[in-house]
């Protein structure tokens, strides 16, 4: 058991004397604050024409959605969402709650729910497509294999590694971007009621188990979520890398994968076995948000059990390809 | 047939490898002794990294057994492999490491590796100058030692190296034969690769020769090797004379220019436009040289020039050949 | 080594920490998900909605106006996008020399909607978001009704239906009786403002079959609007019909329903020569 936690130790140490966390860091600490510029630019913009009321600039957002209910052109699918939006909003007047109070705090929350899918997942596989991959490009897995210790050990300490730097990815991507957004919008805003539990029915929003949620248990659920589609996109990446001798070749495997995701998602896809990839169920936050699902069918739990199914899956073909393969370069 | 195990440190058993319809290696066994330099000779292709690699259990074999100490490579890897350091191909580390970290990072994969150890095989390979700078930074020679204090850490019993001397400067060739005699001294079994006769003639006291995924001979190096006629280059003037005198002599074979060139680069250099070079025993060449200087031939030199490996081959195989 | 330590020690108890906070997070978030509690209250009660309790804004000296009503309202045809509604704001703007004390203007919403009827008006105006910016602000513009008599204007957009002189007549009195509510509830959500109903006009002045039928039923209407208008204080009808009349071609857009911008901005000017 020593033995196991210094190997994963080794892991660590390597992890962050190659610098790949730094990187990760680096690029959330550069992104982060353009990301806040546009949006303190966006703002001051809305204030020029609502003055600073929020209620206004609200309920002009629910009268142009309801126009474009009214309009042909518009296609059903992209109603629905209208549908819902408007009905999200209006419980908002109705209980004087602003959806996007400024704040450090609701930079964060939107920023996050942003990047769940993409920009997050992009982070973590600058770990995890690396972890096996490099070890066979630099030839270091010729030592590391004839050591005395049985090769699922050898991997189990890199999973673990691996699901380390996964929460510090996400616990450091909200530190990052709370810190610096809140030098643009200052760091209050932790108490702001956001609404949750939004419950959707075809275009109808079922009201009666929306709660008033503060907004730190809101960051906290959602911190969550984003951790667990971080944890299954490791261990996919995790799996290419074994899979694929050379580091560039998994990430770009990877990538191809969650940009299609993307694609099918905003395809609103009449496919509906589409959900069954995990690339289209990589926004979990999007249900915390109360915001519909891009196939019909899918649930959180759905979304839940499918990404599981994969995880699962991926770690284990990573296991019997990598204690069965013959180390040939 | 029983093999004599006693004080067998490696014992190979037919190993055998097919890589989908293609069999690479066919039924190879030797064993490796305590204490011995044990030469793993044949071209490059022949097998020798994949024979390797099945030896300390990089490569499943498809038949065969390896036996560490008396421990299947196969079955028990984590016994097996204590017994073993080992160099496959390239001595490649984390680039990113300092070579102290480097060896922290393999001795931890280990228990029973305390730091004391570290500095100790450091010092055993005159490394201690350079250990806290980034491996990225060293010479091939100083990777190649740091490769070894690597395969040193858990006091091995046997070490195997491939190809050790490849890529050193010929001072670096001379120090790593002589680290290895020192080590083998110590009682440590070492297995050497190697595709150059000379280097396994200089270094080991037994050896396999291979080809083409076969073994063609195991036995000690003094046997082998003699059985193999030596070459000789003679320096005379003049030459033709001297052509007609050696062609005298039934058991004496003028090379030709096609063979001379299959000579090794050391011995190829000696070869000027007297030279004549001749497949001698080696007990004639004092009659030789005397008939010569009565004759009035002027003998500007001798050399005795170990056999090619492909002469060997062709030895061995009758003929056939090597691809 | 002592970097070694360092790095472990750290990133070992921060994603101990991290990986904690997050699973807990991932549990709670799934729960609360999966099986949302119910909050036990009704889920349609804008009467106690906190932005329907609201007072009225305090006059500041400056014209606030909000427009609410059909795809008049809304500037449907204008290709600028800008309706009576935002022309009427960009007309009362003090022209910078020759008016230095005139009032500040803020156009506060645009509420139209493009094909709404007295009784989708009705639903509207109890939205709280609707009643907050009502109160807001203080000169109403109203446009409402010509969707009513012409059964959402669709049929006549394509120019395959024309509108029934009974079928106008059947509409009129159910509409004038939810056009008088309309704007009683408008003065109960804002009891100071200024509101301005724009009266209706005939799109159809240049198509002879049509003409008689749409003049007919159209004064009918601006006639019940200007009566119900006239008894309410603090409200005036603008009234549109003239414009239309003589070159209705010139003045609406290409769906021959909706005016253009050059309509629109008669209307604005009607507007405006009203509130000076």
């Amino acid at each position: 058991m020593n033995r196991f936690w210094a190997m994963v130790q080794n892991e660590v140490v390597k992890i962050v004397k190659k610098k790949r966390f730094y990187i990760v860091l680096l690029i959330l600490a550069v992104l982060v604050p353009i990301f806040s510029y546009a949006q303190m630019r966006q703002s001051l913009e809305r204030r020029e024409s609502y003055g600073s009321d929020w209620r206004l600039e609200v309920q002009q957002a629910i009268t142009d959605n309801q126009n474009s209910l009214s309009s042909d052109r518009v296609p059903q699918e992209w109603k629905v969402y209208r549908q819902i939006y408007i009905q999200q909003m209006q419980y908002y007047l109705d209980h004087d709650v602003n959806p996007n109070e400024p704040g450090g705090v609701t930079f964060t929350r939107e920023f996050i729910d942003n990047s769940s899918t993409l920009f997050i997942p992009l982070m973590i596989m600058t770990i995890a497509s690396d972890l096996v991959s490099s070890e066979r490009t630099g030839g270091t897995i010729k030592m590391l294999l004839t050591r005395p210790v049985r090769r699922w050990k050898v991997l189990l300490s890199k999973v673990t590694a691996l699901l380390m730097f996964v929460s510090l990815i996400v616990a450091s991507a909200y530190l990052i971007c709370y810190l610096i957004s809140g030098l643009f919008f200052g760091f209050k805003g932790w108490t702001i009621p956001v609404f949750t539990g939004f419950v959707l029915n075809g275009s109808d929003v079922d009201l009666s188990f929306v709660q008033a949620t503060p907004q730190w248990r809101y960051l906290l659920m959602q911190a969550g979520l984003v951790w667990f589609v971080g944890v299954v996109v490791a261990l996919l990446a995790f799996m290419v890398s074994v899979l694929v001798r050379s580091t560039a070749a998994s990430i770009v495997v990877m990538m191809a994968a969650l940009i299609s995701g993307s694609i099918l998602t905003n395809m609103a896809s009449a496919w509906t076995s589409a959900k069954y990839l995990f690339m289209v169920n990589l926004g979990l936050t999007e249900y915390l948000a109360g915001n519909p699902a891009p196939i019909q069918g899918m649930t959180l739990g759905f979304s839940l059990a499918v990404l599981a199914a994969w995880a699962a899956v991926s770690v284990i073909i990573s296991f019997l390809v990598f204690t069965r393969r013959d180390v040939l370069t | 047939m029983k093999q004599q195990t006693s004080g067998s440190v490696l014992h190979v058993r037919d190993l055998n490898k097919r890589i989908g319809r293609k069999t690479i290696i066919h039924s190879i066994s030797f064993d490796v002794r305590e204490g011995e330099i044990f030469g793993f000779l044949g071209p490059n292709g022949a097998g020798k990294t994949t024979t390797i690699r099945m030896l300390v259990g990089l490569i499943k074999p498809t038949a065969g057994t390896v036996e560490i100490c008396g421990f299947d490579v196969q079955k028990q890897p984590e016994q097996a492999l204590k017994y073993v350091g080992s160099i496959v191909e390239n001595p490649e580390m984390y680039p990113y490491l300092t070579g102290w970290e480097n060896l922290m990072h393999f001795a931890r994969m280990q228990e029973e590796i305390g730091e004391d150890r570290i500095r100790e095989v450091t010092e055993l390979v005159h490394l201690g100058g350079r250990i806290h700078e980034k491996v990225r930074t060293y010479s091939l020679g100083m990777r190649q030692r740091l490769g070894i204090a690597q395969a040193l850490l858990a006091r091995p019993k046997l070490l195997i190296l491939d190809e050790p001397t490849n890529g050193l400067d010929p001072k670096g060739i001379k120090e790593m034969r002589a680290f290895i005699r020192e080590l083998a001294a110590g009682g440590l079994a070492v297995f050497v690769s190697s595709h150059l006769l000379s280097e396994i003639q200089l270094l080991c006291d037994r050896v396999a020769i291979i080809g083409g995924g076969r073994e063609l001979a195991v036995g000690s190096v003094d046997e082998l090797m003699g059985a193999g006629r030596g070459m000789v280059i003679w320096d005379v003037e003049p030459r033709d004379k001297a052509l007609d005198l050696l062609r005298g002599y039934g058991d004496i074979v003028v090379v030709d220019s096609a063979g001379a060139a299959a000579l090794e680069d050391a011995a190829a250099a000696m070869i000027n436009a007297r030279s004549v070079v001749t497949e001698t025993p080696e007990e004639r060449v004092p009659e030789v040289l005397d008939r010569m200087v009565r004759e009035g031939i002027a003998v500007r030199g001798v050399h005795r020039v170990a056999p090619t490996l492909e002469r060997l081959f062709l030895q061995m195989t009758e003929g056939e050949g090597i691809e | 080594m002592n970097s070694w330590k360092w790095i472990w020690r750290l990133s070992a108890s921060l994603s101990a920490a991290a990986t904690l906070a997050l699973a807990a997070g991932f549990g709670y978030g799934a729960r609360e998900m999966m099986f949302p509690r119910s909050n036990g209250m009704e889920t349609a009660s804008p009467a106690e909605a906190p932005l329907a309790q609201r007072e009225p804004s305090k006059d500041d000296g400056s014209y606030r106006i909000a427009a609410i009503g059909d795809s008049l309202a809304k500037g449907t045809g204008d290709v600028t996008g800008q309706g009576f509604a935002r022309r009427t704001a960009a007309l009362l703007e003090p022209q910078s020399d020759t008016e230095k004390n005139g009032k500040n203007v803020h156009f506060l919403n645009n509420l139209g909607i493009n094909g709404m009827t007295t009784q989708q008006l009705l639903g509207e105006l109890e939205e709280p978001g609707v009643q907050y910016v009502l109160k807001e602000a203080n000169l109403i513009l109203l446009s409402i009704g010509a969707n009513d008599l012409f059964q959402g204007g669709a049929a006549l957009q394509t120019g395959t239906g024309a509108p029934a002189a009974d079928s106008i007549e059947r509409v009129l009195p159910e509409a004038e009786s939810r056009l008088e509510q309309a704007l009683d509830k408008l003065r109960e959500i804002n009891p100071s403002a200024d509101i301005v109903y724009v009266g209706l006009y005939n799109p159809f002045g240049d198509i002879d079959a049509l003409r008689e039928t749409g003049n007919a039923g159209i004064s009918k209407w601006n006639a019940a609007a200007s009566a119900l208008i006239a008894v309410r204080a603090g409200m005036t009808l603008t009234p549109t019909f003239d414009l239309f009349q003589r070159d209705t071609a010139a003045y609406l857009s290409f769906d021959h329903f909706h005016p253009n911008a050059a309509g629109y901005e008669r209307i604005a000017d009607r507007i405006v020569q009203g509130l000076r």
